[in-house]
């Protein structure tokens, strides 16, 4: 455990964040939401724990703790990397090994954990309060769990139940895999907090919901994107889990799920309903992910929808400068007209903002981009930072220079959000995968109309989520994944006709003003802090 | 249309017919030196050599061209012969370009089973797209990305473009994942080409862009580039050796019916 500031470290926090492997050391996202809201709420004391997967994979932070953060507890669940022992260490590891057989026998067999690892991995019910009872006594070891002779049967038990041809060895594999980070978390202290809020399930929702069972305080889960189906996702494109070969013509046989893919998404699937059936309150951003949360297993009452926020700068209606485009003018006004000859001929200056990286699918916006200057002129920008995957990045740099784009479109690096969307007329979102984007928030806050991918909520976005949103009108245009012609087509509407754009633009404005304010979710937040710490 | 190539050589004779027929042929030669020169002690190793040669000219995995020539050998140079047939069938390198294009061809594995319920239980692959459960919906997104065939490239875009929002996510993703490994291998077939690689190389190279290619997967922008690294492939093998020219001619056919048709 890590003490970032031992100031109070004394007193329980009102809330302890749980987070797995963001905040403080990973910029954006999430990490960027939980600094808001620590910030957000100065009159209360937050910890925050952080769980990792092993030390020396994150650098320095990258955020500075403001003073309402009291502690900062770091705990890793992924097993160090170890040389295989050979000649006196080995021989001392057998006999430890040997010693651990003899003492955990009797002890073994009576194992409440070992017993809840065999209910996850045949059961998929979604477990009850005994379940998370059972984990909680914590009355298993990781030693214990890999050398100990019950363990081996359960192994055998759920080979032949669960994955009876798939080979025993990779079972074993999987299985240490799935469980032994659970093995490694149990045992954490819960830090004193009046009530512990989990800012994903997974791994940190167990600890929220083994750390409220064990002290008593209330659990708040707020998921940004849905935990299990994310994994899902993960496991389908995982190379390292065999499958059974498939039949000689794949095109003529669906797939059923690989039983060991299967053990892995039932494993994180319980993760999940077990932070679910213990929170007092499930937050979630949007209906998608509610009803997702829903087939998941989570109470229906529980869950309460508070989107993102951003803060609205005041319009630039009425300053004579040609800019993006102002509430205030209406339309046949001067300021109109000077608004129309500004955009007559010049090119419409598309911005795609955001990490470069994969699953934002930068590629597809760059092929978009290209279709769409075959019909009208682009001045195009990817605004965001380009360190973290320096092969994708050289692969859109090389897809530029193919296309002969280069002179077009500019790689910017990242740029403070004041300073990026005065400069632009449409912003464009790619991604494959999103929970609610701030970018789009961002966008209409400065009146500016999006093109998205139909990805987490960024229909609800554009389109409206209630009736009373959804009168607004859309605020951009809603595109399939992975379609750059889709993608180009809206970008050529929407370059063709700046009355279009500032009528989306001015949808989105009202939208970010009436639905999406930062302080709204503060509050929001707030209510919700208020009833946990006082229960 | 498919890329597997007619075998040019049939499988590898066994060389036990050629070493029983050089026992029988020694044991010949020790009955003749030890009759002493006597008339009638040629019968006996004459009659040996016969077997031999008939047992040379038995060898049932070999081809019939192959049987006439250890049959031939063993029989004209009585000892000698059955060795020299064993040299000439072993000979490294003789069949090497005829083994290399009949090693492509993919290993057609027959239905088990197991592949029979699963053919006769399941949903087809597409229909397992539009109306399976999410689980198998994912589950034949990664099976698909497991094959990435014309076929299944094209049935991942047909996800893309008509599935629901999830799948079409999922075949989204799985289409960028077999983009960048294509690029990958692109980038490094490119620059082995540049370097002026041996046959095999050279043909392997040509024949991954080549599916690559044919199999719809690189966008309309880099076809171009990748159509002309596998004319480069297989100019280059065709200039190694001359006498493929025609099976490669035909790979190169496709390669241009393909391109034309992106």
């Amino acid at each position: 455990m890590l003490a970032i500031s031992e100031a109070a470290a004394g007193a329980p926090a009102d809330v302890c964040l749980l987070v797995e492997g963001t905040y403080p050391y990973v910029a954006g996202g999430v990490s960027a939401w939980v600094h808001d809201i620590i910030k957000g709420h100065p009159e209360l004391r937050f910890s925050v724990f952080n769980i990792g997967s092993r030390a020396g994979v994150y650098g320095p932070p990258s955020y500075v703790l403001p003073d309402n953060v009291t502690r900062l507890h770091q705990t890793y669940c992924s097993e160090l990397e170890t040389t295989p022992l050979a000649g006196a260490a080995r021989a001392r590891l057998d006999g430890e090994i040997r010693a651990f057989r003899r003492r955990g026998r009797s002890r073994l067999q009576r194992s409440r954990v070992l017993a809840a690892i065999r209910r996850l991995s045949l059961e998929t019910g979604g477990g009850d309060d005994r379940l998370l009872e059972d984990l909680a006594c914590g009355d298993l070891s990781v030693g214990q769990f890999l050398h100990g002779r019950e363990t081996f049967d359960l192994l055998a038990e759920i080979a032949e139940e669960v994955a009876p041809q798939a080979s025993f060895l990779d079972l074993f594999w999987h299985l240490r895999a799935i469980y032994v980070p659970i093995l490694r978390l149990l045992p954490a202290a819960a830090p004193p907090a009046r009530c512990y809020h989990t800012v994903s399930t997974g791994y940190a929702g167990l600890c929220g919901a083994v750390f409220s069972l064990r002290t008593g305080r209330p659990l708040i889960v707020t998921e940004h994107g849905i935990y299990s189906r994310e994994r899902n996702m993960d496991l389908a494109r995982a190379s390292w889990i065999k499958d059974q070969p498939d039949a000689g013509d794949a095109i003529l046989v669906g797939a059923k799920p690989s039983p060991l893919r299967d053990l892995w998404s039932r494993s994180f699937r319980a993760l999940s309903q077990l932070a679910y059936r213990r929170a007092s309150r499930i937050v979630t951003l949007s209906d998608v992910n509610r009803a997702r949360q829903i087939a998941d297993g989570a109470l229906a009452s529980k869950i309460s929808i508070v989107p993102n926020g951003v803060d609205v700068p005041p319009s630039n209606g009425g300053s004579g400068v040609p800019g993006p485009p102002a509430p205030a003018m209406s339309h046949g006004s001067q300021e109109w007209q000077e608004w129309q000859q500004w955009n007559d001929g010049r090119a419409l200056r598309v911005g795609f903002v955001g990490r470069v990286v994969p699953i934002k699918d930068v590629i597809s916006f760059i092929q978009a981009c290209n279709l769409a200057m075959a019909d009208v002129a682009l001045d195009v920008r990817i605004i965001g930072p380009t360190g973290e995957d320096p092969a994708y990045v050289c692969r859109c740099l090389t897809l530029v220079e193919t296309l002969g784009l280069a002179s077009s479109v500019v790689f910017t690096g990242p740029r403070p959000a004041h300073l990026i969307y005065s400069d632009l007329d449409v912003v464009v979102l790619t991604s494959f995968s999103e929970g609610q984007p701030l970018v789009i928030l961002e966008a209409y806050a400065a009146a500016l109309p999006v093109i998205a991918t139909d990805v987490g909520a960024c229909r609800e976005m554009i389109e409206g989520r209630s009736a009373p949103d959804r009168f607004l009108g859309p605020s951009g245009v809603v595109t399939r994944v992975g379609t750059a012609g889709e993608t180009a087509a809206a970008l050529v509407r929407l370059a063709r006709d700046p009355a279009l754009r500032r009528r989306l633009g001015m949808a989105g404005r009202k939208r970010v003003l009436g639905f999406y304010r930062r302080q709204d979710m503060i509050d929001s937040y707030r209510g919700l802090y208020r009833d946990m710490v006082s229960q | 249309m498919s890329l597997e190539p007619q075998a040019t050589v049939t499988a590898r004779a066994s060389l036990l017919p050629l070493l029983l027929a050089t026992c029988l042929d020694g044991l010949a030669l020790v009955v003749l030196v030890s009759g002493r020169g006597a008339a009638s002690s040629w019968i006996a190793p004459a009659a040996l050599h016969l077997i031999a040669f008939g047992a040379a000219g038995l060898g049932t995995q070999a081809g019939r061209s192959q049987r006439a020539l250890m049959a031939a050998l063993t029989l004209t140079l009585p000892l000698l012969g059955a060795p020299v047939a064993m040299v000439a069938l072993r000979t490294r390198r003789r069949g090497e370009v005829g083994e290399v294009l009949a090693r492509e061809a993919p290993e057609k594995r027959s239905l088990t089973v197991a592949d029979v319920r699963r053919l006769t239980d399941g949903l087809s692959a597409s229909e397992s797209l539009m109306s399976g459960s999410p689980d198998e919906k994912t589950a034949t997104v990664g099976m698909l990305t497991r094959h990435p065939d014309a076929e299944s490239i094209a049935l991942l875009r047909r996800a893309v473009a008509t599935g629901d929002a999830d799948v079409a996510m999922e075949a989204a993703l799985a289409l960028e994942d077999l983009g960048a490994q294509l690029e990958v291998a692109a980038a490094a077939a490119h620059q082995e080409l540049d370097g002026n690689p041996g046959f095999e190389r050279a043909l392997a190279d040509a024949d991954m862009l080549a599916t690559a290619v044919h199999s719809g997967l690189p966008d309309a922008s880099v076809i171009a580039r990748l159509v002309a690294d596998a004319r480069r492939g297989y100019e280059r093998a065709v200039s190694l050796c001359p006498r493929l020219l025609r099976e490669i001619a035909r790979r190169r056919a496709r390669l241009e019916l393909d391109a034309q048709g992106t």
